[in-house]
């Protein structure tokens, strides 16, 4: 008897929707807030990194650079000295782009050291991570730090060649709009002149040593819950081909359950209440959502007894999860985990926010907003690569118009935050959410309409609040 | 295909992007509104113009579609289907600003992109509305059958001057506002006598305009060549005529353009635009593929070079920098119109083929050729077969709507209405306090420029005779944006000369990409869009006004 799948389904698959737009709104809403430019190209950057980790992935496809490669997915002496080659120009191209040479030498730590000390943690940086490019070959997460590093040097090009120049003329956004797509154009074409109008994908092993066994994290594992008068329950099966092979069943009674959910609101209360006022990495909202979900995990493993599949269960829905999209939920939690750390705890995050305030204040009381404009960028190259990659391998199929088919839920997510990074992260998960469930519920509308849901939703919240949900100066 | 063809299939295209220009000119550079979803309206005039054309809907067949009404008497009609498009597109455009034009300029940008999206996903998702994601073609574009031409007969003879009525009005007008300067020729007595006389109702004291006069012209002349054509049989003699006229025309217009321009600076023109020449050459002469495409590239580099360097260091050259660009272009497109097809018969000795060629070139409202047609035999040249094609037709026709719209909108911009419009873009606040609502009259701006954009894309569709949702991507709009920066947001003319250039690089870079193998030939078509990006933000850095500037209309304040 199979399960059908339901809300709870679109849900999941909203926040993983979600996962992947909230990694290109963050750069998207920084360079937008702190740079001032509505960046068009910010869809293409995304294209670009997908495209870039081709040259690692499956050097032998990339149209100039399949003359170095010995094989389809090998690189041959030459491929791999220019690989590791661009790996280290990229690496060093990051921290020059930081401030010049002065920002090698070790200017931006914030510390004072020796020029040669950080000449030479820069060039180990840079050696050791071209070592890792090459090591890796082809393998995917080779793939995503190169094209990482390549987006992390190249974008900020973007800034220095195009919009700083337009922005000491003093143009009006509209001006820099428009500039961006200028920018959009040039980079997704040039990438199209390069690349052709073939589709492409990456070749990736999919299966990974887990627990003693294998574990091929594109497979969907589907869990079942069932509402049944005593309690519910979860049970979690694999399906290869026709046969179904069932991994485990977990039961919980009512009084588990709402012992629960009681216990993780309290802690979540009680970790706000203590956390209140304070300014550190770790605020209010952020150890209430630890605490709860920790009790819940807790709990959910403490009381898992072994249940049976009830014969006719009140309710039950199906949600289908590959390890894969759980990983990309993971690693944008991680990632933005990191930025929140360096936006709150560092001299550079501390810039960043006072520019995003008042950029001429900030300016006055001598921070450094060149640099700070730099690394926003940088920010933004690195996360659209992570971004574009990830893209490119769940819908294992890399067109010209990947990172553009996404540009409009990352911008509608972007505006519905009101242009601040936590804001653009709520607003991604409610445009990720509100696709997937608005296909799911709305009945007859198709999977074209995915984009245009994202739409209606930003246009109701601009009629009632013009600045965005979490905007308002 | 002749060069004279490639010409008008590019001048149509012109004709129907300056349209579509003009709309987005309205909303951006006379009221400062950044619709980044211009293509939206485009999309909706094409459509609805579609189902009126169409026959009702066979469900057995293949292609499904909403409602044809092209069997109903009178409404079925393209005049009724243009004129539906263009007020339906309007109606969206003012239900899409009523809740979008209060937001701030970059939201609004972004949201009705979004919107513009939204529409072309319909189109795309409902298989019952437009026939889904397959084109929607079984249509064809007005009187079509009647074409090639038969002059014989009172309908051909009558089509032929509806031609002649639009040529000969478009060079009459043009004459009008050259006649006045100084020229070796007796250019206001050419215009005595190319306006039959009717410029004396023109002039200072009389009530008709140049426009009007023109206008005027144009009628008699497409009479006369009506009657000409039902009495005798002179198309040789009369498209002979109108060409030469046209000609003439434009050579006192460049002539004039290009006046005050020393000797240098005409050599540095033509020395830019025969390096140009040289520079593609290896795409048509090489055989490898790496030879055509990194030769032209390090070519055409060393020619930019030469061109910086000049501007740099040359002080006569920086300030006639964009006159030498308009002179090499001239001369490259003069040499590839007029010289290069004769350059094959020449070289093989056929001095009659290539004066043939010539003369086919230089003929070129006639079409040579085909089966049908009226067969001339013409001393040094042959036998030269003549009629006139339907894109001849269609040519006369948007360009009489290019120019009439042309017309329309200048006396808007300069009416008390466009007066507040470009006051709304100047300062919102000085227009509150005049008493008058900006809101309004954005409202306003935003409905007839959606219209226009409907009225384009219902041209589109007859043009196209065949729409596909692919049609409208958001690349359309910021063509349009492309456009009207070439030739100046806020300057209707220049939306004339953004559409000429933006089609003269289309045009001219599909004949180099024939050059190319097909395998290559999706690279080369998106390497194009790299230069039109590059282009694109060359002209929003170096010359944001756009090549003719801000139209400026001084409004006279009395002393009272």
């Amino acid at each position: 008897m199979a399960v059908e799948t339901g809300l709870l389904n679109a849900t999941v698959t909203g926040i993983v929707t979600g996962s992947i737009i909230a990694l290109g709104a963050i750069g998207l809403a920084l360079v937008y807030d702190i740079a001032e430019v509505p960046n068009f190209a910010h869809g293409d950057m995304l294209t670009f990194g997908a495209y870039t980790a081709l040259l690692v992935n499956k050097p032998g496809s990339v149209p100039v650079f399949e003359l170095l490669s010995t094989g389809p997915r090998q690189v041959g002496t030459a491929g791999g000295a220019f690989l590791f080659l661009v790996s280290v120009v990229s690496v060093l191209g990051i921290v020059y782009n930081l401030g010049g040479r002065a920002a090698l030498e070790g200017g931006w730590w914030g510390i004072d050291v020796p020029p040669a000390v950080g000449l030479g943690v820069h060039g180990l940086l840079a050696l050791a991570v071209g070592g890792l490019v090459v090591a890796g070959v082809p393998s995917f997460l080779s793939a995503l730090l190169f094209a990482v590093v390549v987006l992390g040097a190249t974008v900020p090009l973007m800034e220095s060649l195009v919009f700083r120049k337009f922005r000491e003329k003093d143009v009006e956004v509209a001006m820099m709009l428009i500039a961006s797509l200028a920018v959009a154009f040039i980079l997704r074409f040039g990438i199209q002149t390069i690349f052709g109008g073939a589709i492409r994908f990456y070749e990736v092993d999919a299966s990974v040593p887990f627990a003693g066994g294998s574990l091929d994290i594109t497979l969907s594992k589907f869990f079942d819950f069932f509402l049944a008068g005593d309690g519910l329950i979860l049970s979690i099966q694999e399906t290869r081909g026709a046969e179904s092979a069932k991994l485990l069943v977990l039961g919980y009674s009512w009084i588990e359950l709402l012992a629960v959910v009681a216990v993780a609101a309290g802690v979540g209360y009680l970790a706000y209440k203590r956390r209140e006022g304070t300014a550190a990495v770790v605020g209010p909202r952020l150890a209430a959502a630890f605490g709860g979900l920790g009790v819940v995990l807790l709990g959910g493993t403490l009381f898992g007894g072994g249940g049976s599949v009830p014969e006719a269960p009140l309710y039950a829905t199906r949600v289908g999860a590959s390890p894969l999209r759980v990983g990309v939920f993971l690693l944008a939690l991680v990632m933005m985990g990191g930025l929140h750390y360096l936006l709150r705890a560092t001299t550079l995050g501390k810039a960043m926010r006072a520019t995003s305030d008042n950029r001429d204040l900030a300016m006055v009381r001598g921070i450094n907003t060149r640099r700070v404009m730099m690394s926003v960028w940088i920010i933004s190259g690195l996360f659209a690569a992570v971004a574009g990659v990830l893209l490119g391998f769940l819908f294992s199929n890399i067109t010209i118009n990947l990172g553009f088919y996404l540009l409009l839920p990352m911008f509608a997510g972007v505006i519905l935050g009101g242009i601040s990074v936590y804001g653009a992260i709520v607003g991604s998960y409610v445009v990720g959410l509100a696709m997937e469930i608005g296909i799911f519920a709305i009945p007859g509308l198709s999977a074209t309409y995915r984009v245009p849901v994202a739409f209606v939703i930003l246009l109701l919240v601009l009629l009632v609040k013009p600045e965005g949900i979490t905007g308002g100066s | 295909m002749a060069v004279a063809d490639v010409v008008i299939s590019f001048m149509v295209f012109v004709s129907i992007y300056a349209i579509l220009s003009y709309g987005m000119n309205l909303k951006y550079g006379h009221t400062g509104l950044l619709d980044f979803g211009h293509v939206g309206f485009y999309l909706i005039g094409a459509y609805t113009s579609v189902l009126f054309v169409l026959g009702p809907d066979d469900p057995g067949d293949f292609t499904a579609y909403v409602i044809g009404l092209g069997d109903v008497p009178f409404v079925g009609t393209w005049i009724v289907g243009i004129v539906a498009g263009t007020v339906l597109a309007g109606i969206v455009g003012g239900l899409v600003a009523l809740p979008t034009i209060r937001l701030r300029e970059d939201y609004l940008a972004i949201t009705v992109l979004g919107i513009s999206v939204i529409f072309q996903r319909i189109v795309q998702a409902e298989e019952w509305l437009f026939n889904g994601p397959d084109a929607l073609r079984g249509y064809s574009p007005p009187l079509k059958s009647l074409f090639p031409l038969e002059m014989n007969t009172m309908i051909g003879a009558a089509l032929f001057g509806i031609i002649t009525l639009v040529i000969w009005a478009a060079a009459t007008g043009l004459l009008g506002r050259e006649r006045n300067h100084e020229s070796r020729f007796p250019l206001a007595g050419l215009y005595a006598v190319t306006t039959f006389g009717l410029a004396r109702l023109g002039g200072e004291d009389g009530s008709l305009n140049d426009a009007q006069v023109a206008a005027l012209a144009g009628v008699v002349a497409g009479v006369l060549a009506t009657v000409l054509l039902t009495a005798l049989d002179p198309i040789l003699a009369l498209g002979v005529l109108l060409s030469l006229y046209t000609w003439f025309v434009a050579g006192v217009a460049i002539a004039h353009l290009y006046d005050g321009l020393g000797r240098r600076e005409w050599l540095a023109g033509i020395a830019f635009g025969t390096g140009f020449l040289v520079a593609l050459l290896p795409v048509p002469m090489a055989d490898s593929l790496a030879v055509k495409s990194l030769g032209t590239i390090v070519l055409l580099g060393a020619l930019v070079s030469a061109y910086l360097y000049a501007v740099r260091n040359v002080a006569w050259f920086d300030s006639a920098k964009i006159t030498v660009v308009g002179v090499a272009s001239l001369w490259f497109v003069g040499i590839w119109y007029f010289v290069l097809p004769i350059l094959g018969p020449l070289g093989n000795g056929y001095v009659p083929a290539a004066l043939a060629t010539l003369f086919r070139n230089v003929v070129w409202v006639l079409k040579f050729g085909g089966d049908v047609g009226t067969t001339y035999a013409v001393a040094f040249l042959g036998e030269l077969t003549i009629n006139v094609d339907y894109s001849r037709f269609i040519l006369a026709g948007f360009g009489l709507f290019m120019g009439a719209l042309y017309y329309v909108l200048e006396v808007t911009v300069q009416s008390p209405f466009g007066r507040v419009l470009r006051a709304v873009r100047n300062d919102e606040d000085v227009v509150m306090s005049l008493g008058k609502d900006p809101f309004v009259y954005k409202i306003q701006s935003m409905v007839i420029g959606s219209a226009l954009g409907g009225f384009a894309g219902a041209l589109w569709a007859m043009y196209a005779q065949g729409l596909v949702f692919t049609m409208f991507a958001p690349r359309i709009t910021f063509i349009t944006l492309l456009i009207m920066f070439i030739g100046g947001a806020g300057n209707n003319k220049g939306m004339i000369l953004g559409a000429a250039i933006y089609w003269g690089f289309q045009q001219a870079t599909s004949q180099l990409a024939a050059f190319f193998p097909p395998a290559v030939r999706v690279n080369v078509l998106a390497f194009r869009f790299v230069v039109i990006g590059l282009l694109f933000l060359v002209i929003l850095y170096y010359l944001p006004e756009g090549l003719l500037g801000r139209e400026e209309f001084g409004s006279e304040v009395s002393d009272e």
